[in-house]
């Protein structure tokens, strides 16, 4: 015993110093790379905002112009409606399906379950460019088979990708598709280490399916959950493959469907204003931030009940 | 085997610049590889296999990408320093890259391209070339814009359908929308499949060679003709004389082969395509002239961007497969209409006749088209934005989001705000 | 376990409900395979059918013959083969990678102490939070300077860490490790290493599996990157290959286009169904220690 807490003692300080060192292997090579790679574009890329910036001419320096110049700039705030828009209606009801299917893959006797996983993923493999065609082909106004569905139940034939609503109902049903999969094999991995025996105890309290639900799962992979919104989040305020490959790069007629990522890559690449792009994404940020801050925040206080 | 002696004057040319830069290299050198980064591959499938015979020393590689990712990729390398040997553009893009001649190799001085002007069409020879006479691009094809028309659906709806006869009824735009209405009156159903097309053919028509940009100041201006286009486009809306379907969209294609609409605007490059929606209903379709003579829709330059890494073999290959030879093959072969005009006089180019297309003679169609095409429109740094901004207001009345004048107005806005950019 | 609920006075109301539970399961799996599997059929579809075919409306929805002639177009146009391998590679490298040091970075971060943490892990998500697209232009800069035109390097060495992963693996560990665990460890005389390959790893590695899964996915679907970095001929990914399929000027050749996706994403199902019965292993294991 004695020898024991000897050790425990001595062990303490050269554990910090392990503790320290092994850190510090940890992380270094992680943060080389990531300096060079991730954060090296990020500062020129700020760098540039301050610029009015050709990048195939000269730039120069213009202080805060763009930043003042883009608040005011309505197709900013078009653009920032439009991703919210779609990012709510791609998001929302994705990661509850995910959640619903996570739940349902996770049972103990569910046949075929590894068939059942492969298959969900499918839609996150197959290539977007092939995927974005059948989908125009299924929303098609005259001979497109939803179209063809809802007339059926009496609904006039509708141009999709044409109005604001729906077009971005087209866009997020594409994003549900795609993504719905990937969100449920990661809440799948987090709900398979959660230890059976909560669940038993549970049960011997008389918990039924959804009280076990809400009781043992959910607190179970509430970390993970938050990290699936927050990825959620950054990813969609910066949607960009979805709406591009199915509408173009201009939006729509009346950038009904023009998100924030698109406005950036407009300015920058085809407009050739690096300097306006640049602050586009400098705003993009900001609002992933603060977004990213409100999720935390109310998951904090959920975690709190 | 040389048909006239300008014939052979061209040829030699080609020949002598040819001869002056082939790498005088030993026989047992090894192959040079040069990149040629498109956004398709030009239809020259079957010329880069004939390639490989003539000049085996010279390997092309051909890289290809979808229509923006090619153009905005190639902006990115630029600005790096670097560059494909042969990077193609497509003409709306040509006027954003023309801007900075100094990013691509002066073809005129460096291997002495300005002697081969004569031998193409001027305005499309002109689109390669910048404001300050950098020669940076060798045109390819040229899209020639004419109707196409459903000639069995114009007979059912009692109104003429041979080719001239219909070139004739629709030659102004007053003769056009009178003769698409009694089609739709006839049939009750849409004449044209859109009226962007439209929009952007005629508004290339005016006398003067002015759409957006005028030439002499390199300013964005706003002319009369296209006004007159967009009304056009209004008026065709309003009296339901287009379908609306967007173009390439799977509606566009499907309508090609069930008669949702009977007549559109087609390029030379479209007409496969067309077959292949309408493979059940050959010699339906038929080509006649488009309203208010010629107009264009397509077709690329060659450039060579400075930083390629073989300069002297893209060259090469370039002045190879542009030549009257290789383009006359590959009218023949593919349909693809070719930017020098000695091949219009070719016996087998005016005697070709596209079966599918009630026997057309679409080289002399399309030629002629071409050919009728005198003032060149003059394309500034923003042209694709600008085109973008008009496409988009003609969109919006189209689909009725928004009336013609509040299209318009909000269009203007747009515009000015292209304007303050530098 | 199902004897004692049995006997419960609520067991009546959970027998009947588990059934119709089980079936409302069954019909959600059901349809959302349906959802997922159609596309991927109608792929196969218009690979195998002539277009006019595909253009009928209603269009065939049977398998045609066609499939050997869109063969011919698909590798006329680009190396598939080629396409897969090096996309394989590139994958196979970066969800190595991610797993050997996101996990490693992860559990630094969640478990480890030292100067300075909450701040760099903080550092670390806001650099998630900066858009991808004008941070090309630098990089391109960047690894063209070095030299890696046309190289997978250029593709791979940026990727090999990724901030997502230690994002992930951070939570992951957080949750399912607890101090009690590693405290005995200690205890037991384990070095800092050693706690972290012989009971963290093991405890943390279906997710770490899957988090390598989806490094692989992400870099299969990359298309824009390795765009720009390669020439498309004998260097090219399974993504480039799929754009190159074209008919003729400004039309795409849906046929080739589709067939090229459906063979490209073949090889990956059956990577799948090979790498989920690892997981249900390893997730069995984890359940017996836990």
């Amino acid at each position: 015993m004695n020898l024991k807490l000897n050790a425990l003692v001595k062990s303490k300080s050269s554990l910090r110093a392990g503790e320290g060192r092994l850190a510090f292997t940890a992380i270094s090579p992680f943060y080389f790379l990531y300096l060079v790679f991730g954060i090296f574009p990020i500062l020129y890329t700020s760098y540039m905002a301050f610029f009015a910036w050709d990048p195939l001419g000269e730039k120069v320096f213009i202080g805060l112009t763009n930043f003042t110049n883009l608040l005011q700039d309505e197709v900013l705030w078009k653009a920032l409606r439009n991703t919210l828009s779609i990012w709510v209606l791609g998001t929302v009801p994705q990661l509850a399906l995910a959640l619903y299917l996570a739940t349902i893959l996770n049972r103990n006797r569910l046949r075929f379950s590894n068939f059942w996983r492969a298959a969900i993923l499918i839609p996150n493999v197959t290539s977007v460019l092939a995927i974005a065609v059948i989908f125009s082909s299924l929303y098609g106004r005259d001979f497109g088979l939803i179209n063809y569905v809802l007339n059926f139940f009496g609904v006039d034939k509708i141009n999709w990708m044409e109005g604001t609503l729906t077009s971005h109902i087209e866009i997020s049903s594409m994003i549900i598709w795609r993504w719905t999969g990937y969100n449920a094999l990661i809440y799948l991995a987090a709900m398979q280490s959660i230890p059976k025996d909560l669940y038993e105890s549970a049960a011997l309290d008389g918990a039924t399916g959804w009280q076990q639900f809400i009781y043992v799962t959910l607190p179970g992979i509430r970390n993970v959950m938050i990290f699936t919104i927050t990825m959620s989040t950054i990813g969609g305020l910066q949607t960009f493959n979805e709406p591009y490959i199915l509408g173009g790069v201009t939006g729509g007629n009346d950038k009904q469907f023009y998100t924030l990522a698109m406005f950036l890559y407009e300015e920058a690449f085809r407009k050739f204003q690096f300097g306006y792009g640049a602050a586009i994404g400098i705003f993009i940020f900001f609002c992933v931030v603060i977004f990213a801050l409100i999720n935390a925040f109310i998951a904090s206080k959920i975690a709190k009940d | 085997m040389f048909k006239s002696i300008r014939n052979a004057k061209i040829v030699a040319v080609f020949a002598v610049v040819g001869a002056l830069v082939l790498p005088t290299t030993p026989a047992s050198a090894a192959p040079v590889e040069i990149t040629l980064s498109c956004f398709n591959d030009l239809n020259m499938g079957n010329l880069l296999k004939e390639w490989e015979t003539v000049n085996p020393n010279i390997k092309v590689k051909l890289k290809t990408a979808d229509f923006n990712a090619h153009h905005d990729g190639l902006l990115t390398q630029l600005i790096a320093g670097q560059g494909p040997d042969i990077a193609c553009m497509e003409v709306g893009y040509t006027s954003r890259f023309k801007a900075y001649p100094q990013l691509f190799t002066n073809l005129g001085k460096t291997f002495k391209a300005n002697t081969l002007e004569k031998s193409f069409i001027n305005w499309r020879w002109e689109q390669g070339v910048a404001r300050d006479g950098t020669i940076i691009g060798i045109p390819t094809d040229v899209g020639g814009l004419a109707m196409c028309y459903r000639q069995d659906l114009l007979k059912k709806a009692g109104l003429p359908n041979e080719r001239k006869a219909v070139s004739d009824a629709t030659s102004t735009q007053a003769k056009l929308t009178a003769f698409a209405e009694k089609y739709v009156a006839a049939t009750g159903k849409p004449f044209l499949d859109n009226v962007s097309q439209l929009f952007e053919g005629v508004s290339r028509q005016g006398a003067d060679g002015v759409q957006f940009y005028d030439k002499k100041t390199d300013k964005i201006v706003e002319v009369p003709q296209v006004k007159k286009a967009y009304d056009l486009a209004a008026t065709f809306v309003s009296k339901k004389l287009s379908a609306e379907i967007a173009p390439w969209s799977s509606d566009w294609n499907q309508g090609m082969g069930n008669g949702a609409f009977a007549a559109m605007l087609c390029p030379s490059w479209l007409l496969a395509n067309i077959q292949n929606n309408a493979k059940d209903i050959p010699g339906a379709w038929d080509v006649a002239q488009m309203p208010g003579g010629g107009a264009n829709w397509g077709g690329s330059q060659l450039t060579i961007p400075k930083f390629a890494a073989n300069p002297k073999q893209a060259w090469t290959f370039i002045s190879w497969v542009l030549a009257p030879e290789q383009q006359l093959k590959l009218f023949l072969d593919k349909g693809v209409l070719p930017t020098t005009p000695a091949v219009y006089k070719d016996k087998k180019f005016l005697a070709a006749k596209d079966i599918a297309y009630n026997n057309a003679p679409i080289g002399k169609i399309f030629s002629d088209v071409v050919m009728s095409i005198k003032k060149p429109i003059y394309e500034g740094k923003y042209q694709v934005s600008v085109k973008d901004a008009y496409n988009a207001a003609v969109g919006r009345m189209a689909s009725g989001k928004q009336t013609p004048a509040a299209s318009w107005a909000q269009l203007m806005k747009e515009i000015k705000k292209i304007k303050s950019l530098s | 376990m199902s004897a004692i609920t049995e006997k419960n006075s609520t067991s009546t109301s959970l027998k009947p409900q588990f059934r119709i539970g089980s079936a409302l399961s069954y019909l959600v799996l059901g349809v959302s395979t349906f959802l997922v599997v159609f596309p991927f059929w109608w792929m196969l579809v218009v690979a195998s059918n002539t277009k006019d075919e595909i253009a009928k409306n209603p269009p065939r929805f049977v398998i045609g013959d066609q499939l050997p002639v869109t063969f011919d177009v698909i590798f006329e146009y680009a190396n598939i083969y080629r396409a897969i391998t090096i996309s394989f590679i590139i994958a196979i490298s970066m969800a190595i990678s991610h797993i050997f040091f996101c996990t490693f970075a992860g559990y630094a971060f969640a478990k480890l102490k030292f100067k300075g943490q909450k701040q760099l892990f903080a550092f670390i998500l806001l650099t998630m939070m900066v858009p991808g697209q004008l941070g090309i232009i630098p990089m391109y800069i960047l690894v063209t300077r070095l030299g890696w035109n046309n190289d997978l390097k250029a593709i791979i060495v940026p990727g090999l860490v990724s901030a997502f992963g230690v994002f992930w693996m951070r939570q992951s560990i957080s949750a399912v490790i607890s101090e009690e665990v590693i405290q005995a460890a200690r205890i037991d005389g384990a070095s800092p290493w050693q706690i972290y390959t012989k009971i963290v790893f093991p405890l943390v590695r279906p997710t770490a599996l899957v988090m390598g899964l989806f490094s692989f996915l992400n870099a299969w679907n990359d298309f824009l990157w390795p765009m720009l970095i390669l020439d498309g001929d004998k260097m090219l990914t399974v993504q480039m290959a799929i754009a190159q399929m074209k008919e003729q000027a400004y039309i795409v050749n849906h046929a080739a286009q589709m067939g090229a996706a459906f063979f490209a994403t073949l090889p990956l199902i059956i990577l799948f169904f090979l790498v989920s019965k690892q997981l249900v292993k390893g997730v069995m294991e984890g359940a017996i220690k836990g």
